[in-house]
């Protein structure tokens, strides 16, 4: 089963978010680039089924230059090669429209995602680009195995309020990996050092047919919604803040 | 102009979800605003319970999907009966949930009609004959202010419990069964099994304080500090979701969107961020205390007390204090 592990590279932290006369995207100056949690599940479960039915895996991302750590990571943890879509988009029907692109010019069974970035925290862009190119597709994936059936995967997903719902999905298709009970394994330096050695192959808007693209969401402003905060913050010191807290608390029981 | 607005129901057991009766408040103040009709679509098997319940809630219209094929949550038939009520009904607005539902289907029916998504949103206001949304951003510490500016649809999934859920006008809805258009045979995806986690006995939903851990406890030997402050207030040990995935608890104690959904009188958050998927399922607890390190989680949004502090030094205050 060849797969390819759609993985975004989010900001640890980040400091003086602006936003462009463009209105267009939230500039920001990152504290630190990581792998997106959920994506890091799905490159896990992705590489660990291409290799148990034979086939290969490809971590892709859509970003600049400076997001291809993620690639390197994926490289890493055993994707037998990276693709970087070149383009700095924010929008997610945007992002969406060109993994779209890049995914249909590769062989490939399994498209698998993570289910949410931490940045933009949208949820949209899998199942956005599993009705782009018309796969079937299941969201909040805890577990994928070959399915009894040729070209069939079995899925495990979450519905919600502690239920699950087993699928079996016709192939090619595509799922938004969810996080999981097995973590995702740290890539040890030596391996991420040959990694960094190797190709990342890298594809354009433009190469992929793709003009100056309408927005279709303006984002007018960025902002701290703390201000707005409920909660009364109790100070003093930790005996003083329990004191009060309890009070609080025998207030209602 | 604008078009008429559709609610997506959610519905389980015939009764139907707290969100939809939000989405219908928002949804009518915005029809009146703009002169139009606001319609709630119900998809699902056996309606007859539910069309009664909601034929007065507000609705100009209800609009009914009724197949046997669509007694249990199928994606791919719950898309394709959702997009083809779109394409006749041609709203200019829907209104979903920012739920497995909306997460899931949501995206689908956007790109099959050709529409604008904005989703995880937690206000919602007209602007002139369109429409502004604030939603997070990076973890939930900061908010985007949006203006949707692409095709219609539009189509905005809203953050379960941010919503006022208002006494509407009783209407009398017309209700209009839909014929949907479906051939089992060209499935890509069947239903298996659905399975109900064991949860091994443990209830946390009946508990009246809950001392809950988050990632931020950084350890799982500190669930130990959390389980002597539990028992001190004679409550029961809780927990977000990355703390269940690590293992540092059972599933059992999991509060969220994926678990069980909670409204003790008392809810001790130590740890936690914050995220919009925990949040939705214990906001309505009677009293919710946040402790945290960073001032700028988003759990001191919906917290009413808060400490900022460092967990090893505020729990055992605590406890000393809920055994004096």
């Amino acid at each position: 089963m060849n797969i390819i592990v759609c993985t975004k590279a989010v900001p640890g932290f980040i400091n003086k978010p602006s936003v462009p006369e463009t209105h267009d995207r939230v500039n920001y100056e990152a504290g630190s680039i990581v792998l997106n949690e959920s994506d890091d599940y799905a490159l896990e479960a992705g590489i660990k089924l291409a290799k148990k039915t034979g086939g290969r895996t490809i971590a892709l991302t859509c970003g600049p230059l400076s997001v291809q750590k993620v690639l390197q990571t994926g490289l890493g943890k055993d994707a037998d090669a990276a693709l970087r879509v070149d383009a700095n988009v924010f929008e997610p029907a945007a992002t969406a429209r060109a993994l779209a692109a890049a995914i249909k010019k590769q062989d490939c069974d399994l498209v698998i995602t993570g289910v949410e970035s931490s940045d933009v925290m949208a949820a949209q862009v899998g199942i956005s680009v599993a009705e782009m190119l018309g796969l079937p597709f299941a969201y909040a994936v805890t577990e994928i195995q070959p399915g009894e059936r040729e070209k069939t995967i079995r899925i495990t997903k979450e519905l919600g309020f502690g239920k699950k719902q087993v699928e079996e999905l016709d192939l090619p298709a595509l799922v938004c990996f969810q996080t999981g009970t097995e973590p995702p394994s740290f890539v040890p330096v030596r391996k991420m050092m040959l990694a960094q050695r190797k190709p990342i192959k890298t594809i354009t808007l433009p190469e992929l047919g793709f003009g100056r693209q309408p927005l279709s969401i303006e984002i007018l402003d960025i902002f701290s919604p703390n201000e707005a905060g409920l909660a009364e913050i109790i100070g003093g010191d930790p005996a003083t803040q329990a004191a009060v807290v309890m009070q609080k608390i025998r207030e209602v029981l | 102009m604008t078009g008429d607005i559709l609610v997506l129901a959610e519905h389980k057991n015939g009764v139907l979800d707290n969100i939809t009766w939000e989405l219908i408040g928002k949804g009518r103040s915005l029809a009146d605003q703009w002169g139009t009709r606001l319609a709630l679509l119900l998809a699902g098997s056996e309606l007859q319970t539910l069309i009664n319940s909601v034929k007065s809630s507000g609705a100009d219209l209800v609009l009914t999907v009724q197949h046997s094929l669509l007694k249990d949550y199928h994606a791919e038939l719950y898309t394709a009966a959702i997009a083809q009520v779109c394409q006749r009904f041609n709203p200019s607005l829907v209104l979903m949930g920012y739920t497995y539902l909306g997460m899931e289907i949501g995206p689908a029916v956007a790109v099959r009609l050709g529409g604008t998504m904005v989703s995880n949103c937690s206000e919602l206001e007209a602007d002139g004959e369109g429409l502004l949304v604030v939603r997070s951003v990076f973890k939930g510490t900061l908010q985007t202010k949006l203006r949707l500016v692409g095709a219609r649809p539009h189509m905005v999934s809203i953050v379960k419990g941010v919503l006022p859920r208002k006494a509407l006008a009783a209407r009398d809805a017309t209700v209009q069964s839909q014929a949907i258009d479906f051939d089992s045979r060209t499935l890509r995806s069947r239903i298996l099994e659905i399975l109900t986690i064991d949860t091994g006995g443990i209830d946390i939903t009946k508990a009246k304080i809950l001392v809950s851990a988050g990632r931020g406890i950084g350890s799982p030997e500190k669930i130990q500090l959390l389980r002597e402050l539990a028992d001190a207030l004679g409550g029961e040990l809780a927990c977000s979701r990355p703390v269940a995935d690590m293992g540092w608890l059972p599933f059992a104690h999991q509060v969220g969107i994926s678990a069980s959904t909670v409204t003790p009188d008392v809810y001790i958050a130590c740890g936690i961020s914050g995220a919009s998927q925990h949040v939705a399922a214990m906001r309505d607890s009677g009293r919710i205390i946040a402790i945290n390190k960073d001032p700028s989680a988003p759990i001191f949004r919906v917290a009413h007390y808060g400490i900022v502090g460092d967990l090893l030094e505020v729990i055992p205050a605590l406890i000393k204090q809920a055994r004096a």
